[in-house]
C-alpha cells in the first residue's frame, strides 16, 4: 500500500515512519505549519527543518501553510492530504499519534470523508516503553521545547539517552508529566535515525526564553552531514 | 486455561495490528497467559484450550472479515466467555442473525448505563472512545446494557457471558476488560 505520513520532524512521526516503512511504500511526507504558535493539531517548533528531514530520508515532502484557527487547519490538512493523493496515489495517512483522540480523531474523520485509511501504529503504546524503543532503535532525538515545570532551558538540546529517560521517569512520578510529552510538555527534534541516509548537524541555534519553565531551542542552521562523520567536526 | 485474542485485520501483519490488537494484548497480559492469532488461522479444534476469547477492532476501512463470517460461527458453541470490539461486535451480531447498518461514531462520545452489569463495575464513562462507521440495531437473544445518544453500544447474551461492545473500550474504559478478564 501506497502511504503518506504527517509529519511534523520529531520522534513520534519519525517512529511511526520507521514502524509504517517495514510493512508499506512510504511515498511522501505532510508537514503542516501552522502560525499558530499554540495548536492544538501540530507541532511548530522545528517544523522549517523538515525539508533537511526530507532530504535526509530521501522522500518528499508536501508541505502546507495554515493560519492555525482551530477548524481551518483541518481544512487545510485534507487539501494538503488530497495533493498527496493526486501527486503520490497514496491510499492511506500514517499518524505518530499515541494517546491524542483530539488529534486522531480529526485525522480518522478527514480520512473517512477521503476514503483512504488511517494508521496510527503507535496507538495506546506505553510511553516509556516507547522512548525505550527509540533508544534501543538509535534514533537521535533532541529537545527542542520544554513547556512544564520542572522542566528549564537547561534540557533544550539534549539527547535522548537513558540518562535523560531515567530523569524524565522520576519527573512523571514526582510531577505527573507526561515523559514522551505528548501533552505538549516536550517537543522534540530528530537529528538522526535508521531511516536517514544523512544526519543533520546543528551549525547555528539560540534559545528564547518565555519564561524558567518555557523556552524553545530555535535551530536557525543546520548541514546534512555523512552518517559516519562526527557531529562535532 | 487461557485467552485468545483474535486479530480481525485484513491480514496479519497489517499495521492496523499495532492499533487495535497491541493495546488489547497490553492489558491481558498483565493478569492472563494468552495467545494472538489471526482470524484467518481460526482452528475449531484448537479452541478447546481457551476460557475466554476477545474479537478485536479495526481499522475504519477494513471490512474484509464480512467476507469470512462462516469462521466465526463457533461463537455459538464456544463454552467460555467471548468479547467483541467494534468490528467484533459486528461479527457477534451477524453470528445471530443481526443485521449491521451504516453509521459512524469517531471521537468521543457519552454513554448511557441501561442495565448493571458485573463488567460494568467501576468503570468510569466521562469519556469514551468510538470509532466505526457500521452500528448493530439490536440481537436477537441479547439485552442492551449501554447506550450512547446515537446507537446501541453494549450488547449482552441473554443466557451466556458474550458482550458486542460497539465502542473501544481499550483506549479510555480499560477497566471493563479488565473486568471481563475476571469473569
Amino acid at each position: 500500500m501506497k502511504l503518506a505520513i504527517l509529519y511534523s520532524g520529531g520522534k513520534d512521526s519519525n517512529y511511526a515512519l520507521y514502524e509504517a516503512s517495514r510493512k508499506h511504500k512510504i511515498k511522501c511526507l505532510i508537514s503542516i505549519k501552522s502560525k499558530n504558535p499554540y495548536s492544538y493539531m501540530f507541532q511548530t517548533n522545528g517544523i522549517n527543518l523538515i525539508k533537511h528531514q526530507s532530504l535526509a530520508l530521501n522522500i518528499p515532502l508536501i508541505e502546507f501553510e495554515t493560519i492555525g484557527k482551530k477548524e481551518e487547519e483541518l481544512k487545510d490538512l485534507k487539501k494538503a492530504i488530497k495533493l498527496a493523493i493526486q501527486k503520490y496515489s497514496i491510499e492511506g495517512i500514517v499518524t505518530g499519534a499515541i494517546n491524542s483522540i483530539y488529534q486522531s480523531s480529526r485525522i480518522q474523520k478527514i480520512c473517512k470523508e477521503l476514503n483512504i485509511w488511517c494508521f496510527n501504529p503507535l496507538w495506546q503504546k506505553d510511553q516509556v516503553e516507547f522512548l525505550k524503543d527509540i533508544i534501543k532503535n538509535n534514533f537521535e532525538v533532541i529537545i527542542v521545547s520544554i513547556a512544564s515545570y520542572p522542566l528549564n532551558k537547561n534540557y533544550l538540546g539534549r539527547k535522548l539517552n537513558n540518562e535523560l529517560l531515567d530523569e524524565l521517569i522520576q519527573m512523571q512520578k514526582k510531577y505527573k508529566i507526561n515523559p514522551a510529552g505528548e501533552g505538549g510538555e516536550i517537543e522534540t527534534f530528530v537529528i538522526n535515525s535508521p531511516l536517514f541516509n544523512y544526519k543533520i548537524k546543528i551549525i547555528n541555534s539560540n534559545i528564547e526564553e518565555d519564561s524558567e519553565n518555557s523556552a524553545e531551542l530555535i535551530i536557525n542552521e543546520v548541514k546534512l552531514i555523512k552518517k559516519n562523520e562526527s557531529i562535532n567536526n | 486455561m487461557k485467552v485468545l485474542i483474535i486479530n480481525l485485520c485484513y491480514k496479519k501483519e497489517s499495521l492496523s495490528s499495532n492499533e487495535f490488537v497491541k493495546p488489547i494484548e497490553n492489558i491481558v497480559k498483565k493478569t492472563k497467559k494468552y495467545d494472538i492469532i489471526h482470524y484467518l488461522d481460526i482452528k475449531k479444534k484448537k479452541l478447546k484450550q481457551y476460557n475466554k476469547i476477545i474479537l478485536c477492532g479495526n481499522a475504519l476501512k477494513d471490512f474484509e472479515y464480512l467476507n469470512h463470517l462462516e469462521i466465526f460461527n463457533f461463537i455459538k458453541t464456544f463454552k467460555g466467555d467471548v468479547l467483541g470490539i467494534c468490528a467484533g461486535a459486528h461479527i457477534i451480531g451477524l453470528v445471530y442473525n443481526s443485521k449491521i447498518k451504516e453509521g459512524k461514531e469517531i471521537g468521543l462520545i457519552n454513554i448511557k448505563i441501561i442495565k448493571e452489569d458485573i463488567i460494568l463495575n467501576n468503570i468510569n464513562f466521562d469519556q469514551t472512545y468510538a470509532l466505526h462507521s457500521k452500528y448493530i440495531e439490536k440481537i436477537n437473544k441479547f439485552e442492551i446494557l449501554a447506550q450512547s445518544q446515537n446507537y446501541n453500544q453494549i450488547f449482552k447474551h441473554k443466557n451466556k457471558n458474550i458482550y458486542a461492545i460497539l465502542f473501544h473500550p481499550e483506549v479510555r474504559n480499560k477497566e471493563l476488560i479488565i473486568n471481563f478478564l475476571k469473569l
